[in-house]
């Protein structure tokens, strides 16, 4: 399963490719430092990217809201925020800003506004995977169900911060790394590959 | 017992992602999986949650799905009941296949845990979700009664067995009742005894139920004329296995014994249970278990034989269970009760059943009374005849004597095991030893001995079949005695001349040496006759007086099949007999018989039939008395012509024609005027055109044009004569050059006309289809070319306005009839490419549209007339629709071996495989295919980048849909041999 992983993002997601080889070659190597939080990082762009890799037409877009608000805060005439200014001075119900703030403000809602209409990426996903009419739409759901959950393990650790590190069971690790390539798998892999490696699980099950 | 791992997480984790990615992955899987434990993973995963509903497929059928989740539970039902029955109580399914695995997982169970399942089956069962259909439903019915857990399995075996029945119908439906019945017979054994009185309470109710149901019986409270529809409670030969309530009634006697047998039940508990209902039947039940347990209450069986009220009731409805009583347990009587029962006996019946009437026609006399009271007696001694001495032996023995079958009185309805009719009086063995004439004299002293008492069992039609038999172990001899028919008894003769001259042409055929000049001098003395000689003939008492000949008819048709019989050629085309002394007898026959009255219902039916495309007019004649006869005409006049015939340039021609044969030309002329016309005698003229042709080519030019005269429809429907010879032309007639140009104006009239040729629904092969077959095969050759108005067009001109069903088989045919000739000149694959293409154009597309999978291109594509690469690319362009050409596998065969000989098409073949199969949505076609799929996709696995990544994806898709084996492929590198 592995191998035919790597070849397909080598063949579909060039660019998701040494996210992911990376990822697995941290898994191979236990005493690298901070490999959990690199692991988790690639998973998280891998979850996040897959589907504009799958139908590279669909553009993701993001909402640089940073920019946005550095550009009102220019025009901002209130310097220490509205809410700082003396008790004493009457309660405005208006406050009134320039039209070129107004503007920049709007442009900035529009964009979050669009980004809210957007499908999500587990819409997305789904939307390709129903489109390629392989499965039954709610097996579908569930198969992408089931990406997302194990994709949310990894975004939660994969930030490096002031707080202790929580330290994450080797063991752990690993099958929720293997369920992700599953869940990857499921979506991607060809028929007789699944075949195999169901045969491999069934040979043991079957013992 | 094996015991298995528990799945990790994570192996769940892996395995229900490929699950859920195909269906297929997913049925892979479950159908191995042997290991409980997995249950409730996959459970939780909701992978029992979701059972696949009936689907509606094209053409109205309804499809089930299997679901491999519950089979999986099946197979793992005995190993962990407890969860298995959690999961499947809360099922609500309407799929037959999956409700199946239920029963089945069910009876794997131990019974305690079946027994929770099992009300959900009875809701189904109740609800009619299901059928009672189920084997599996009879068996957990066993299997839970068996257990212990007797309430559940007769709630199982209420909700199972309760007839649906119609009021005035007495039976479910034909299926149910089979069931039913089937399902009982295992239940009983188990059911009868667990469960006892509920059950056989159950049973009773069932059978009264199916009785009062009855359309004539159920309407009475007790009179159910059970003695009718089950004669004898036991089993015998006598009852009628078609009878729902008689089949019951068994069921409802094995019921009892089983339990009485058993001890479960006492014996004066069941006869409680039965006199609760108040049919007769319950009461013969009665008699009937206390014949057969009487040593467990001896008083009771005395009081039953003694009872007044039963030996009454014995002379109708009790008849055959208190006769059995009394020829089993008489001597469980004490002397006084014996003395006293035979007192009965020598009193005799009760006035009221005196046979009061009419007897064969007049007032029954004293003596007549006497007769009836003794056999009345006789009966009731035969009972128990062993036990008989002094004078009631002798009388016993008397009556008995003229009995024939004693069985007879044990039962007041007593059907004989005969053969009606069939049965012959005078064996043929009486008449092997006997001559002609003693024969005859033997049948007719018999005949006149009619009408007997009990003739229902003997008849005319089986005294004949005697006859023939006899007849046709010596017809040789006999055919010399032939003038000895020619007489007027026995009565009715005709059925022994038809039965004699039908014996005579059995010979011929068979090439025995008869005297044919004999038998044709009988034949004459039998057309001259009046064909109701003696008017209709009527046997009072011969039930089966249809089936004897009421005239002549029946034996002029035997006498038209011995002319046809004489008249035959051998194999060789030789003629059989010589002209010298038969010809004149055949000859002065054709006349009378050919005047035959023309009783076709076509001119009354002629509007509905259409005869523009009515294709049986040939049918129907050849089974009436004109058709026979112009039919006997035709093959006399083969059999002269066959004997003029002298070989010209290499052929065999009659010089003379009919001029030779002037008798033969005088009664076809005689068929074809307006006023002796009939569909019959056009339908055989037009089949035989070939030979009439061959015979004599001017008297068919000459009379085509009143023989085919297709315009007369317009005018007078009822007389389209022309429309029965033509259309059985079609259909009989090979399609020459010389025949389309006598014909033309024909041709040219039908396809013009060929809107007006309606095609009925479902009309399968029709003389529309034949005209175009044989347009397509004079296209081909080029006769049409040649004919000097060049009717090139004609066969368009068909394309263009005939059905499109007409016109895809038209085309399809051509593949089929070049795909069976010899190599054919490159000017007749032209022209017929030239066809495909003009056709593609104008109708290729849409007809394929209209019809996805239809006649069309397949046969043509496996038509190796055509060049390869021709047949490739126009297969493509079909294929593009995606539609599934016609001949699919025999398409795929041929594509696989262009494939494997040709590498620079393996692309292509490649390309049209695949379309091919992503064409058949429904997925089951293209299992016909897969050897040759095979080989061409090995092949393409070894081919160039662009076929090789189709070849893989082709593989992937037919992955998904089942087809394991193509994963071979992907393991051998494409080396199909070593996939297969």
């Amino acid at each position: 399963m592995r191998s035919e992983l790597r070849d397909w993002f080598r063949r579909n997601a060039e660019s998701l490719s040494p996210a992911y080889e990376g990822a697995v070659e941290l898994l191979a190597n236990p005493t690298s430092p901070g490999r959990v939080r690199f692991i988790a990082h690639a998973v998280r762009d891998i979850a996040a990217r897959l589907v504009f890799a799958l139908e590279p037409q669909r553009k993701g877009k993001r909402v640089q809201y940073e920019e946005h608000l550095d550009k009102i805060q220019e025009q901002w005439r209130f310097p220490d925020g509205i809410c700082r200014r003396e008790a004493a001075a009457p309660a405005e119900e208006i406050v009134s800003i320039p039209w070129n703030v107004a503007v920049l403000i709007d442009a900035l809602i529009v964009e979050h506004r669009q980004r809210r209409q957007c499908p999500s990426a587990h819409d997305l996903l789904f939307q390709f995977l129903v489109k390629r009419c392989l499965s039954p739409p709610d097996s579908i759901d569930r198969l992408v169900t089931e990406f997302g959950k194990t994709a949310k393990w990894f975004m939660a650790h994969a930030h490096f911060s002031a707080e202790p590190v929580v330290p994450v069971e080797e063991r752990e690790l690993r099958e929720r790394f293997q369920a992700f390539e599953g869940a990857i798998f499921g979506m991607v892999g060809t028929y007789f590959a699944g075949v195999d490696a169901l045969d491999e699980i069934l040979q043991r099950a079957n013992r | 017992m094996k015991s298995f791992s528990e799945p990790t997480d994570s192996e769940v984790d892996s395995a229900v992602s490929l699950l859920l990615s195909s269906p297929t992955h997913a049925a892979y899987f479950l159908d191995r999986l042997e290991n409980p434990n997995w249950i409730g993973p996959l459970k939780s995963r909701g992978f029992f949650a979701s059972p696949p509903v009936p689907e509606r497929v094209e053409g109205g059928v309804i499809r089930y799905p299997i679901w491999p989740a519950s089979k999986y539970l099946a197979r793992m039902a005995a190993q962990a009941p407890e969860e298995v029955a959690e999961i499947l109580q809360n099922i609500q399914t309407k799929n037959p296949s999956i409700f199946r695995d239920i029963l089945t997982a069910a009876n794997r169970m131990p019974a305690a845990i079946a027994a929770t399942i099992a009300p959900m089956v009875c809701k189904a069962m109740s609800e009619g979700t299901h059928s009672s259909r189920f084997p599996g439903a009879i068996d957990l019915c066993v299997h839970l009664a068996n257990g212990g857990h007797v309430s559940a399995a007769v709630d199982l075996a209420e909700a199972l067995f309760l007839p649906r029945l119609v009021h005035g119908h007495g039976r479910p439906n034909h299926e149910d009742e089979y069931w039913n019945v089937e399902g009982l017979e295992k239940v009983i054994p188990s059911l009868a005894t667990a469960a006892r009185g509920r059950f056989l309470a159950d049973l009773c109710g069932w059978l009264k139920a199916s009785i009062a149901a009855k359309e004539y019986y159920g309407d009475h409270s007790t009179a159910d004329g059970s003695d009718h529809w089950r004669p004898a409670i036991e089993e015998h030969e006598q009852n009628r296995t078609y009878d729902f309530a008689g089949n019951l009634v068994g069921l409802v006697r094995q019921g009892f014994e089983h339990a009485i047998d058993g001890r479960h039940i006492e014996l004066d508990t069941a006869l409680r249970i039965l006199a609760g209902h108040e049919y007769h039947v319950f009461t013969r039940l009665s008699v009937h278990l206390l014949n057969r347990f009487a040593e467990r209450d001896p008083e009771l069986a005395q009081k039953t034989m003694m009872d007044p009220e039963m030996f009454k009731a014995s002379t109708l409805w009790l008849w055959h269970e208190y006769a059995m009583l009394m020829r089993r347990r008489f001597l469980i009587l004490s002397p006084d009760q014996q003395a006293t029962w035979l007192g009965w006996v020598d009193r005799g019946p009760e006035k009221e059943f005196y046979w009061d009437t009419r007897v064969a026609g007049r007032e029954a006399t004293e003596d007549d009374r006497r007769k009836w009271i003794q056999s009345w007696q006789a009966i009731r001694l035969h009972w128990i005849a062993p036990h008989l001495s002094g004078e009631r032996r002798a009388l016993y023995e008397r009556v008995a004597a003229d009995w024939e079958d004693p069985e007879e009185c044990d039962f007041h309805n007593y059907s004989p095991p005969a053969n009606i009719g069939w049965r012959s009086p005078i064996s043929t063995e009486e008449l092997a030893g006997l001559s002609l004439a003693e024969a005859l004299d033997k049948i007719s002293a018999w005949q006149q001995s009619k009408p007997q008492a009990n003739v229902i069992r003997e008849g005319s039609e089986g005294m004949a079949r005697a006859f023939g038999q006899y007849v046709g172990a010596k017809a040789e001899e006999l055919s010399r005695q032939a003038e000895m028919l020619e007489r007027r008894e026995p009565i009715p003769i005709y059925i022994y001349v038809r039965t004699f001259v039908e014996q005579m042409a059995e010979a011929v055929k068979a090439g025995r040496k008869i005297d044919v000049a004999a038998v044709l001098r009988l034949c004459n003395w039998v057309a001259e006759q009046p064909v109701a000689e003696y008017g209709a003939y009527i046997p009072v008492d011969d039930v089966l007086w249809k089936l004897v000949d009421q005239d002549w008819q029946w034996a002029r048709y035997a006498i038209c099949r011995f002319i046809r019989a004489v008249c035959d050629p051998t194999s060789h085309g030789i003629p059989s007999y010589p002209m010298e002394g038969n010809r004149e007898a055949i000859g002065s026959l054709l006349k009378p018989l050919a005047e035959e009255p023309a009783t076709s219902q076509l001119r009354e039916e002629s509007r509905e039939k259409n005869l523009r495309v009515y294709s049986d007019s040939l049918t129907a004649a050849i089974n009436t008395p004109r058709g026979i006869a112009v039919e006997a005409i035709v093959a006399y006049a083969r059999w002269v012509a066959n004997h003029m015939a002298t070989v010209a340039e290499g052929r065999k021609v009659v010089p003379e024609g009919f001029d030779d044969m002037p008798e033969v030309r005088e009664r076809l002329e005689w068929q074809i005027k307006p006023e002796n016309a009939s569909f019959e005698a056009f339908a055989i003229i037009g089949a035989y055109f070939d030979l009439l042709h061959w015979i004599d080519e001017s008297w068919v030019k000459g009379n085509a044009d009143r023989i085919f005269d297709l315009v007369l429809i317009e005018r007078e429907p009822k007389c389209a004569y022309g429309w029965a010879a033509w259309n059985s032309f079609l259909d009989w007639s090979p399609p020459r050059a010389n025949y389309y140009q006598i014909l033309r104006p024909q041709y040219v009239y039908a396809v013009k006309h060929l809107a007006e040729a309606v095609l009925p629904p479902n009309s399968g092969r029709t003389p529309i289809h034949r005209l175009g077959e044989h347009l397509v095969i004079l296209y081909g050759r080029g006769d049409l070319k040649a004919n000097s108005s060049n009717d090139e067009p004609l066969l368009f001109d068909f394309l263009r306005v005939a059905d499109k069903n007409v016109r895809s088989q038209t085309i399809a045919f051509v593949g089929c009839t070049l795909g069976r000739s010899e190599a054919l000149p490159e000017a007749i694959v032209v022209r017929f490419e030239k066809l495909w293409d003009w056709y593609w154009s104008e109708f290729g597309e849409k007809d394929v549209a209209a019809r996805p999978v239809s006649g069309l291109f397949g046969s043509w594509f496996t038509c190796e007339q055509f060049p390869v690469a021709w047949r490739l690319e126009r297969l493509e362009t079909v294929v593009a629709s995606p539609q599934i050409p016609d001949l699919a596998q025999q398409v795929v065969e041929h594509l696989a071996e262009i494939a494997k000989a040709h590498v620079e098409h393996v692309g292509t073949a490649t390309r049209i495989l695949d379309r091919m199969i992503r064409a058949d949505k429904e997925g089951w076609r293209a299992y016909a295919w897969r050897d040759s799929a095979i080989k061409i996709l090995g092949l393409a696995m070894r081919g160039d980048d662009a076929t090789k990544e189709r070849a893989l994806k082709l593989i992937d898709h037919l992955g998904r849909r089942g087809y394991q084996k193509f994963g071979e492929l992907l393991q051998h590198g494409g080396d199909a041999d070593d996939a297969k």
